[in-house]
């Protein structure tokens, strides 16, 4: 009894010890990049982060969200490698940008689009955009509304933290006359992930919800709808067949799309530019499908 | 219960015997290291009590220390209601959940009516189902059928929540939808009957065990003034287990309130305000699950989740405490 105890005993001391030694690696100098900005483009950001730091050891490269403002304010500071942004830089931040000697760069990285979708079964095709406002807001409640069935509407969204939500809410409902954002009526039902709200739109007859393009348009149990800028334009379609119209999301004839940026100050040097060759290439593009938002033209 | 505690203490005084026969037999070295060992596993478990009490502490501790910080920016009452001034300088209040808007709102209420109308009704049907069987396991019921479905009906009680929660999703709620047209597929029915399977195995086990620790006394005479075996358990095995059926009842409320994982991908998850049970609702315990993994540290929001935590905390807290104080009475009751 006592042999074993001891040998178990010194068992797990040689054990620690070992594992102590083995933290102790010798770390090797490592190439820092640090990515700040817009909470859209967070998943995205750390998927290619993540890819390149891979296959390039010796780099890392560090990415928070905040939003795109807080991004390019870091930029402006001159505390960040790269501002990711959602939207242009405004005329008053590169105003801003001249008095801090700074140059910022921009490079479009991805596009954002996003589908509106309902059950096959509805006869609804296309809506506008101040229609997809109202139906998303709740002053819209019953399909006859918008010349359908006579079935109430049911609205399925996403959680409060996914890129989707706040680019559809910033997009789609803008803000109101007193200059506060508009909010996703309370009836919305909150569904975890795109896969989740396209099952439930699928199984719903009264169903509408929103989601990436490029998840949807492969999927045969969901319709998506056609959008009109306004009355008169036409309704676009971002899906067509199974494939992604990528040449209306490309040109911004489909009013739910805008370009994803990166932003670096001046022309960056070689880790940073590195990096931004790999968002680039063919490999950086790929994953940009993987992460349902459309690549850029090649 | 009271037999295993009977018997222990026969255990004990067996152990103390033998170790006495041992030090007379081995001389008095061995009866030193026996007792040393002794006194070391008896050490081992206290100290193994202790730090599961002292975890309970400190996650209450920690808990209350994060979520009263809400209070710091969010008054008592900005949890209850919001007004909101319109364009026109008119103030309409507003009671909904909305910590992400630019006018962020934190009111409670929603969260609260949805946790109750998916727990109440699972209550509800889960007592009816749970008593049910409690009873037929331990009045009807022939041993061998009991030694069988007493273990399955405690093994119903290890499903994986998520996996019923899965099961509710895609299964129940397309065939209720087929059967009733619910006005929304995923509704607060949905989850509550999820949440039964979860809860009967509950109060089916804990009903068991009070009936089943009435002295058997109580069924003779029942019996021996000419009672029926309805009569018997209708009039007088029930109401002499009341206690603690109802112990089991108020244990599997609890667990109803706390269940995360149904409800988060049952009852449709929006914060309607609403007493239609056919209707998404949103739980208090979904609403952490759903927001708590990407909200930023330190913000009103993230102490706001806290805050909700703290509530559940309590409510939990007492419905057990409840149900402790109720079985321990019946406990002491029972020794006659």
């Amino acid at each position: 009894m006592k042999n074993k105890l001891s040998l178990v005993v010194t068992a797990i001391l040689i054990s620690l010890v070992l594992f102590v030694g083995c933290k102790k690696k010798e770390e090797v100098e490592k190439s820092i990049v640090s990515v700040k900005g817009s909470d859209t483009m967070v998943n995205l950001s750390q998927k290619w982060a993540e890819n390149y730091m891979k296959k390039n050891p010796n780099a890392s490269i560090q990415v928070t969200g905040g939003g795109s403002g807080t991004g390019i304010a870091a930029l402006l500071n001159g505390t960040m490698d790269i501002a990711n942004s959602s939207r242009e830089l405004k005329e008053k931040e590169y105003e801003l940008a001249k008095t801090k000697n700074i140059s910022p760069k921009e490079f479009k990285v991805a596009l954002d689009g996003i589908a509106v979708i309902v059950n096959p079964t509805n006869t609804i095709n296309e809506l506008t955009m101040t229609q997809i406002l109202e139906i998303f807001t709740g002053k819209i409640t019953n399909w006859k509304q918008l010349g359908g069935e006579d079935l109430p509407i049911v609205l399925y969204g996403r959680e409060n933290s996914s890129g989707t939500y706040e680019f559809f809410k910033e997009h789609v409902l803008g803000k109101d006359e007193r200059g506060e954002t508009r909010d996703f009526a309370n009836t919305t039902q909150v569904l975890q992930g795109t896969a989740a709200l396209g099952e439930a739109v699928a199984r719903d007859n009264k169903g509408i919800g929103y989601g990436g393009v490029g998840y949807f348009a492969v999927r045969t149990d969901v319709k998506i709808l056609k959008v009109k800028a306004d009355e008169t334009a036409e309704g676009i379609a971002p899906a067509q067949e199974g494939k992604v119209n990528y040449e209306a999301i490309w040109n911004g004839t489909y009013s739910i799309s805008r370009y994803l940026y990166c932003y670096t100050n001046g022309t960056p040097d070689k880790k940073v530019q590195d990096f931004m060759d790999f968002i680039l290439s063919k490999e950086g593009q790929d994953l940009v499908k993987q992460m349902e938002y459309i690549p850029l033209p090649q | 219960m009271v037999d295993t505690t009977k018997s222990v203490d026969k255990i004990k005084n067996e152990d103390s015997e033998l170790s006495k026969s041992e030090s007379s037999l081995y001389g008095k070295k061995i009866s030193i290291n026996v007792r040393i060992k002794e006194k070391i596993i008896e050490y081992f478990f206290a100290a193994n009590g202790i730090v599961a009490l002292v975890f309970i502490i400190l996650i209450f501790v920690f808990l209350f220390r994060e979520g009263i910080q809400a209070l710091n920016n969010v008054g008592i009452l900005d949890f209850i209601y919001f007004d909101q001034i319109q364009i026109d300088k008119s103030v309409q209040r507003l009671y909904e959940w909305y910590p992400t808007s630019s006018e962020e709102r934190y009111s409670l209420l929603p969260l609260i009516v949805g946790t109750l109308l998916t727990a109440i009704p699972a209550t509800l049907i889960s007592t009816f189902f749970g008593v049910a069987a409690g009873v037929y396991l331990s009045e009807i019921s022939n041993p061998k059928a009991r030694e069988f479905l007493k273990p399955m009906i405690e093994l119903f009680a290890s499903i994986p929540t998520v996996v019923l929660g899965f099961l509710m999703l895609v299964v129940g709620a397309s065939v209720f939808d087929d059967l009733f047209h619910p006005s929304n597929r995923l509704n607060a029915f949905i989850a509550a009957l999820g949440l039964s399977f979860v809860i009967i195995p509950i109060i089916a086990s804990m009903t068991e065990d009070a009936l089943r620790s009435i002295p058997n006394d109580l069924r003779m005479a029942s019996y021996g003034l000419g009672a029926t075996k309805w009569q018997t358990i209708s009039r007088v095995i029930i109401p002499a287990g009341f206690s603690g059926v109802s112990a089991s009842i108020i244990l599997g409320f609890g667990r109803a309130i706390g269940e995360t994982m149904i409800v988060l991908m049952a009852a449709g998850n929006a914060s309607n305000i609403t007493t239609d049970l056919f209707l998404s609702v949103r739980t208090m315990t979904a609403t952490i699950a759903a927001e708590m993994g990407e909200v930023s540290q330190g913000s009103d929001h993230y102490y706001a989740l806290f805050f909700i935590g703290i509530i559940l905390f309590t409510i939990t807290f007492f419905l057990n405490l409840i149900a402790e104080i109720i079985i321990n009475k019946m406990r002491k009751k029972n020794i006659f």
